[in-house]
């Protein structure tokens, strides 16, 4: 960390609470601005050279364990009921771990209530904020995260698995196939190498090719003198004075000892189960129902994407295990199209893992003959990944546990997830064309993996137009609270198809430079 | 710097092989005990315990693979029997599955067959004790570099550099895929 040392009573910092992709790009931004900052992160600061390409070993390492308990119909509450979200405990957060996918999000999809109409047992928004108005920001994120396919960037090298993916595509009559928008140097860029093809995105790229704030952000705004990172700190509750106005985060250092950190203003960048709990956390005489949580909002609506992956089996050999995690992507399911019996749509994206993950986590009650004889295969083996849009339920949602406790004393996160029958129907879609596209390229078998603990996580504190209808306006400020802000996934009103982390990074940096002009 | 602890299996062969079979134990004595709260109290006081060997049996009719030397199941199973010797909670929920898996091949699982053994095994299909038989074997054997050769994955790529000109793009039975569009 650098030699910056904020006092803790400098009510003129702003306090950034995470430091992935929302906090990150947050806290670079403001210091690029001549603001200063106090960035708390709960993990380790770690490097590359921390990294080991062993998935056992990193699920260890990286993995954001902390408890949490479950419940509602959805399939993790039985196959993963203590870790339903698989997010990242480290500086640089959940970027240290993600696959790299960056998309826009359609404008169709940013219009949900709109386009879709209205959904029983749904609460789907139109986002208070349109494609043309996310567009240069989308521009500035695809540029700084060096994203592939844009920006004159070259695409990545055709892997095997890609090779094989988009032949199946085709033959199943997809259109809209590549091999593009990974947020990983194909060329040198910014500072950092090219993409060597290791394979293990999903461990922290060890060439530092792959986008993160780890590296990328973070050393950025340390350089300026203006960034104070305090790795191992956990927000324990936000203050306020007796005008409404936040005033300080209290944390935990590494130590134990907690400290109040004062603040100009506060920045929430958890992830979507973190943030919220930390605002339902912090009650007072005023606040009794939690920060900005006046219209209730704040915790509900938590979507995390349909994920789902079926496994072909081939008779020659396929090696998917070299090259990158992700492939590439299918988009013609995306589109907008009822005829398919529900609305949103998904991606269907080429992808990857060792066998240690294969028979952990994608078939984790695998057992016979039925099972080994995929595992045995392993080099003939290749994924397709599911990241479909979940619906927004109002009672899907994070809350406080009622009885256990953290190290720190706070009432744990539980998570509650009821499927849709819009889910339903879109997984089973998926399920059966995934299966099609393997077969079109030549699969003699396919195994179905189970749905994963998510990396996505979204909407429980979404944006809205109006006060009643949300928890912050399209600039993540709270609609109660002037001062303070919400950085990460939580934002979106809506799940949309296009994996997240790019629309997270164009929100901040939207963020950041409102905030330097709101508050001079 | 607040570098956190950790202490995980570590699949590469860094770790000597006490130190590893001692955190096998404890993995599944701690895995045992989270199991263990979920089912009801078993009564253990007749209950002969599984050897290491007839976890070996049990772990290749879960998990059959003709190929992998019969030795390699010998990590799982001896960390069973070291866990059950070391531990109450691990040795009643073992004691527990070994007595339901007599049961079912007519109190000889010895002398059954495969079929009769594979019936035995899916009647343990979500109990705890099947739950601590998987996670075992897929630490240790499925996160078995030795086994990850037999099935064809390199693991990591980092000592050689990546897969760049190095069987990233192999496959010859499919034709390249259309030149991209646009960058």
């Amino acid at each position: 960390m650098g030699a910056t040392k904020f006092d803790l009573n400098d009510d003129t910092v702003a306090v950034v609470i995470g430091s992935g992709a929302g906090g990150g790009v947050l806290a670079d931004e403001l210091c690029q601005r001549g603001k200063k900052v106090v960035c708390l992160e709960a993990g380790p600061l770690l490097s590359t050279a921390d990294y080991r390409n062993d998935e056992f070993f990193s699920f260890q390492q990286l993995t954001w364990m902390d408890k949490r308990s479950t419940s509602g119909n959805w399939s993790v509450a039985s196959s993963s009921p203590a870790l339903p979200a698989y997010t990242a405990k480290a500086v640089g957060g959940t970027t240290n771990i993600w696959g790299a996918l960056s998309f826009r999000i359609q404008p169709h999809e940013l219009k949900a209530r709109t386009t879709y109409g209205a959904i029983p047992g749904a609460e789907i928004a139109d986002w208070p904020v349109n494609a043309e108005e996310l567009d240069p920001y989308w521009q500035q994120a695809e540029d700084r995260m060096g994203v592939t396919g844009t920006h004159g960037i070259p695409r990545l090298p055709v892997t095997n698995n890609y090779k094989l993916f988009d032949y199946g595509a085709r033959r199943a009559g997809y259109k809209q196939v590549a091999n593009d928008r990974h947020a990983i140097n194909s060329r040198p860029r910014d500072g950092r190498t090219r993409c060597f093809q290791l394979g293990f995105c999903g461990q922290g790229c060890k060439y530092g090719a792959k986008w993160s704030t780890l590296y990328a952000e973070i050393p950025r705004a340390e350089a300026t003198g203006r960034l104070d990172l305090r790795a191992g700190c956990t927000a324990l509750r936000i203050e306020h004075d007796g005008g409404g106005r936040v005033t300080g985060v209290l944390y935990a250092a590494p130590d134990g000892t907690q400290h109040l950190q004062r603040a100009a203003l506060v920045a929430v960048a958890g992830n979507a189960i973190e943030t919220p709990r930390l605002l339902l956390n912090s009650t007072s005489g005023r606040f009794p129902q939690g920060l900005a949580n006046g219209s209730g909002w704040v915790g509900r609506s938590y979507m995390k994407h349909l994920n789902s992956s079926v496994w072909g089996l081939f008779e020659k050999p396929v090696h998917m295990n070299h090259g990158v995690t992700m492939g590439g992507t299918i988009y013609d399911e995306s589109r907008f199209d009822t005829g398919r019996g529900f609305v949103g749509g998904y991606l269907l994206q080429a992808v990857q893992v060792g066998i240690p993950f294969l028979t952990a986590v994608i078939k984790p009650d695998g057992w016979g003959r039925e099972f080994t004889r995929f595992v045995e295969r392993y080099d003939h083996l290749s994924g397709i990944w599911m990241n479909g849009e979940d619906m927004p339920r109002a009672e899907n949602r994070i809350t406080l546990h009622a009885t256990e406790k953290d190290a720190h004393g706070l009432p744990i996160p539980h998570v509650h997830v009821d499927d849709h029958a819009n889910d339903v129907a879109m997984r089973k879609h998926f399920l059966a064309r995934a299966e099609a596209v393997l077969r079109a390229a030549g699969a003699v078998d396919v195994m179905r993996g189970s749905p994963l603990p998510a990396s996505h996580n979204m909407g429980t504190c979404r944006m809205s137009a109006s006060p009643e209808g949300g928890v912050t306006n399209s600039y993540g400020q709270t609609h109660e609270i002037s001062n303070l802000f919400v950085t990460d996934g939580s934002l979106f009103p809506t799940a949309t198809a296009e994996n997240p982390t790019q629309t997270i990074v164009a929100l901040a940096i939207r963020q950041a430079a409102y905030i330097v002009k709101q508050m001079g | 710097m607040h570098t956190r602890q950790t202490t995980v299996t570590d699949s590469a062969d860094l770790v000597p092989d006490i130190e590893r079979r001692r955190f096998l134990t404890s993995l599944i004595i701690a895995t045992a005990g989270a199991l263990v709260t979920r089912t009801a109290a078993a009564d253990t006081q007749d209950a002969s315990s599984a050897t290491a060997t007839d976890w070996q049996g049990v772990l290749t009719t879960m998990f059959p693979h003709d190929s992998i030397e019969p030795s390699l199941y010998m990590v799982p199973a001896g960390a069973l029997a070291a866990a059950s010797e070391k531990d109450p909670g691990a040795r009643r929920l073992l004691d527990d599955g070994w007595r339901l898996l007599q049961q079912a091949t007519g109190g000889d699982w010895h002398g059954a067959t495969n079929e009769a053994r594979t019936r035995a095994i899916s009647s343990i299909v979500g109990t705890p004790v099947f739950a601590l038989l998987r996670q075992t074997t897929v630490f240790t054997f499925y996160g078995n570099p030795k086994v990850w050769e037999a099935f064809g994955y390199e693991g990591d790529a980092w000592s050689f550099g990546g897969y760049v000109g190095k069987g990233l793009n192999t496959i010859d039975w499919l034709p390249d895929p259309p030149p991209a569009q646009g960058t």
